[in-house]
């Protein structure tokens, strides 16, 4: 196992380090003058080079910084490339913003969390309970009716049920916040409830039906034939064998999205006006705010790449037969 | 075996835990108080520093904290300035080149944050102030570009003090290094001199904005580089709450003087005295439905009417719904200093050099249709590159190349035809982004142009590339608007002007015209009289004749506000007009508790 993981964790480095250097290089070919979209319609030579110094443009890309070393007489200014920059998580700030990346994302980050995390949290509690027992109970009115409304749920776009929610629960029965935010822990709960409860609704449709699938396939195996036969109640068959055997799939949905759960939603943070991290990507590329844009395609490849590994350990906890060599 | 089933049980108690917490904590609502004004707002607010402020959202904010030397009468038209922290209108010497302002006394800035000031009073505004505070603009290091519109190649030294600061790390420039171009006469503390290299006299307008509004020296060396989070002006309110892209707010400044017009220290009676609200608190939106929603709840003030809500609003006669009227809302319209445009590179050989195909385009496009169908009637058809507002704006003139005239038009594509030796290509548009609302506009534009034989094609860019693209004057014709700086035609006149041609210049179009050159280097220096308004004129009356711009409309904005709000009017130039607003906080409770 040890070998494995030493092996997964030197290949996890290296596609970090070329997602970083593939997605350096599309910037340096695709985004030719990053300083000209940042300076609007009337730049003037001074705007250009304050940008271009502010950008960090003014350093070299790849190759080794002679001209810093000459001033400084510093080794360590040799390194002072952009690339290399980028390697040691050193982005420049954020132009739209005037903000360094790290104090845009530690600012965006937990809020965008505190809403994510209670709808992922409730949510996966609903699908898996949902999909185990409309599996037991297939053809049934029960089964149907899940069945059906899931089905709806994935027809309806996201947007329409937000706005439904917003509509008839905030501007019509005012019981919710139409939208909005503000600071402090019960005041955020407080706009952040509906949120929470049409994420979780927008998101059932789709996870029940996949789980019930894969449960319905368990739920017809030999082994719970055994079971039955063998006298053990209906729960028991339900709870601690068939569920036993979808964990697999729950582990791997539910490892690979808890990067996103800090990354957010966006389209659910823009109509509930929550000041997360889940429009900044999109703003960025409309604004052409390319600090940005670079170090969120960075951290979400590094992020999804070590879940990635962590999924393939926690296989071992849930599957005993699965061994990694 | 059983752990599995126990983890899951737990797991699930643990969802009803945080589905009653959430029940729990939802019923913290936060409060709203009577006497405060809501509205929201949209966009990312960069930087609270003057000096780096560049953006209108950045220069809205800061206009309820800061003050300018001067200011524009509130609801006084034309547009007529006063002096605010200036005690006088600036004195010009005889060749235009020295400008001497008299300070007003007794001024002081107000840190609510009380960081190194007792009670947060600081010291009083002097000339020094203004010095330190245009120096910082002239720094190379200070982010914006305030430095290359305001100051560049203005102000006697002020090149040399930008350079200067280039080369110096930031913390060691030296702002008692002297420049010639900012100064305190030395026998009167409270006398600002400023030196030009040319006569300059639009400059009292920039001395309105933001950029040059005086900070403190001691609260910059202070903060240092957090100083764009901590805005301390003298103006009638202070910033006690600025959550980004959250919430701003807003409290009346205690020691204000109570009118702008006055020195500190003078008596004002309770009756005039500014601000009447006082608190202000802006809520950020990004989206316009949601605060649409929020503004029908009764929980904005004022709000503008989103396109997908127009109808919900207006009704066909032009005016509010009655739905609208019974809650309370009155409606407010205005014209702005703006002009909407589609501009043709002069120096491309199909459209740049055949004036009777410019003319044609121009007579064949139908603005009160676009205007009906794009805008909810929400606009005037232009007459001249001049919008409403300016003095020698005249509704009543008659440009003939605005009308929409299809026989005029097809007698000018004969010509026009003769001289592009042939049919005319498909001329190509340039769009700043390819959206549904840019589809939706080539469409028209493409409808328009086929019925004198015009065959128009879309180019969309992303806003880098329409930039370059604009720059290299790589287009035939764009789609672009501009809106007015200050209240003087100089600011549209400049477009058109040779020598701003250059790349990235403000003559993106490329326009040039000797003799509209030399009318304009007449009048630049000239202060506002008769006989500039008539070289204005017929600098207008050029540029029509050439149609360089096929000019389009003047928009109009409609603004709703609840009847609890008085004395709002729309400023399109200067700051902090929200002193003046009132606010019957009684009736605004009476009709929440009535719908709730």
């Amino acid at each position: 196992m040890l070998a494995y993981l030493l092996r997964k964790f030197l290949l996890t480095l290296s596609i970090i380090f070329g997602v970083i250097l593939l997605t350096f290089v599309l910037f340096n070919v695709v985004a030719k003058d990053p300083v000209r979209a940042m300076g609007g319609k009337q730049m003037k030579e001074t705007d250009r080079i304050r940008i271009t110094h502010e950008m960090g443009l003014d350093k070299p890309r790849f190759a080794l910084n002679f001209a810093e070393y000459h001033e400084t007489g510093s080794k360590w200014s040799l390194l002072d490339t952009q690339f290399f920059n980028i390697l040691a998580f050193q982005f420049p700030k954020s132009q739209r913003h005037q903000e360094s990346v790290w104090s845009l994302f530690g600012r965006k980050a937990p809020i965008s969390f505190l809403v994510q995390a209670p709808a992922f949290v409730i949510g996966l509690g609903l699908q898996i309970a949902i999909a185990i027992i409309v599996a037991a109970k297939r053809k049934s009115v029960l089964d149907y009716s899940t069945t059906f409304a899931a089905v709806l749920m994935m027809s309806i776009p996201g947007l329409s049920i937000y706005l439904a929610f917003q509509w008839f629960f905030g501007a019509y029965l005012k019981i919710f916040p139409v939208a909005g935010w503000s600071p402090g822990f019960l005041l955020a709960i407080h706009f952040a409830a509906m949120p929470i409860l049409v994420s979780v609704i927008a998101n059932l449709g789709s996870s029940i039906r996949f789980y019930r699938t894969v449960a319905l396939e368990e739920v017809n195996a030999d082994y719970v034939r055994t079971a039955r036969a063998k006298g053990v109640s209906q729960t028991n068959v339900l709870l601690v064998h068939v569920l036993r055997n979808l964990l697999i799939p729950v582990v791997t949905n539910t490892i690979v999205a808890l990067p996103f759960l800090l990354t957010g939603a966006l389209v659910l943070e823009k109509m509930f006006q929550i000041p997360g991290f889940g429009g900044l990507l999109t703003e960025a590329i409309g604004a052409n705010d390319s600090p940005v844009i670079m170090a969120e395609v960075y951290l979400t490849a590094i992020a999804y790449a070590i879940m990635l590994f962590v999924t393939d350990i926690c296989y071992t906890l849930v599957d005993p037969r699965v061994v990694l060599r | 075996m059983q752990k599995v089933k126990w983890i899951f049980l737990g797991y699930l108690a643990f969802v009803v835990l945080v589905i009653g917490a959430i029940a729990f904590a939802f019923n913290k609502a936060p409060a709203r108080d009577p006497g405060t004004f809501y509205a929201a707002y949209s966009g990312a607010i960069k930087s609270l520093d003057p000096a780096e402020m560049e953006d209108t959202l950045s220069s809205d904010t800061l206009s309820y904290v800061f003050e300018g030397l001067y200011n524009y009468k509130y609801n006084v038209h034309p547009f007529e300035l006063f002096p605010e922290l200036a005690s006088a209108m600036p004195i010009m010497s005889a060749d235009q080149l020295t400008m001497t302002i008299p300070i007003r006394h007794g001024i002081h800035y107000y840190d609510p944050d009380k960081t190194i000031w007792k009670d947060g009073v600081g010291p009083e505004i002097k000339a020094e102030d203004f010095v330190y505070s245009f120096k910082r603009v002239c720094n190379f290091n200070t982010e914006g570009s305030n430095y290359s519109f305001v100051f560049q190649g203005r102000m006697v030294g002020g090149d040399d003090f930008y350079e200067y600061t280039r080369k110096t790390a930031p913390e060691k420039v030296d702002y008692d290094r002297p420049v010639a171009g900012f100064a305190v006469d030395p026998h009167d503390p409270y006398q600002l001199i400023l030196k030009f290299t040319a006569p300059y006299p639009q400059m009292i307008f920039n001395l309105v904005n933001a950029p040059c509004a005086p900070v403190s020296r001691q609260l910059v060396e202070y903060w240092k580089d957090q100083f764009r989070k901590h805005p301390v002006g003298t103006g009638p309110y202070a910033l006690t709450e600025h959550l980004r892209e959250q919430r701003i707010t807003y409290v009346a400044n205690p020691i204000y003087r109570g009118r702008p017009d006055v020195d500190g220290g003078t008596v004002v009676a309770e009756a005039d005295r500014l601000p009447k609200i006082k608190r202000i608190q802006l809520d950020y939106f990004d989206e316009a439905l949601p605060v649409w929603l929020l503004f029908r709840q009764g929980l904005f003030d004022v709000n503008g009417i989103p396109k997908d809500a127009f109808r919900q609003a207006i009704g066909d006669q032009g005016g509010l719904t009655p739905e609208m009227v019974s809650s309370g809302v009155v409606l407010d319209k205005y014209s702005t200093p703006d002009t909407s445009y589609i501009g043709f590179n002069m120096a491309d050989p199909v459209v740049g050099k055949n004036r009777p195909l410019r003319q044609a385009m121009s007579l064949a496009f139908d603005r009160v249709k676009y205007i009906d169908k794009f805008l909810n009637g929400r606009g005037i058809p232009a007459i001249g590159i001049i919008p409403p507002g300016f003095p020698t704006f005249d509704p009543k003139r008659i440009n003939p190349f605005t009308q929409f005239d299809l026989d005029k038009a097809r007698a000018l594509m004969v010509e026009a035809v003769k001289i592009n030796g042939g049919p005319i290509p498909p001329v190509k548009i340039l769009f700043r982004e390819n959206n549904t609302e840019n589809r939706q506009t080539c469409a028209f534009y493409t409808d328009q142009m086929a019925q004198i034989g015009v065959p128009i094609e879309a180019v969309y860019r992303d806003f880098a590339q329409y930039l370059k693209m604009v720059d290299d004057r790589q287009f035939q014709i764009l789609d672009g608007g501009w809106n007015a700086d200050y209240p003087d035609e100089q600011d549209f006149l400049q477009l058109f002007y040779g020598p701003n041609a250059a790349p990235g210049g403000l003559n993106a179009i490329g326009y040039v015209n000797k003799e509209f050159d030399a009318l304009y280097e007449k009048c630049i220096a000239m202060p506002d009289t008769p006989q500039r308004r008539d070289l204005y004129l017929q600098m207008e009356k050029l540029v029509e004749e050439d149609c360089p711009w096929l000019i389009t409309y003047y928009p109009r904005e409609f603004d709703l506000r609840y009847d609890w709000v008085g004395n709002r009017h729309r400023m399109d130039y200067g700051h902090g007009y929200a002193e003046y607003y009132t606010l019957d906080s009684a009736l605004r409770a009476r009709r929440l508790a009535e719908r709730h």
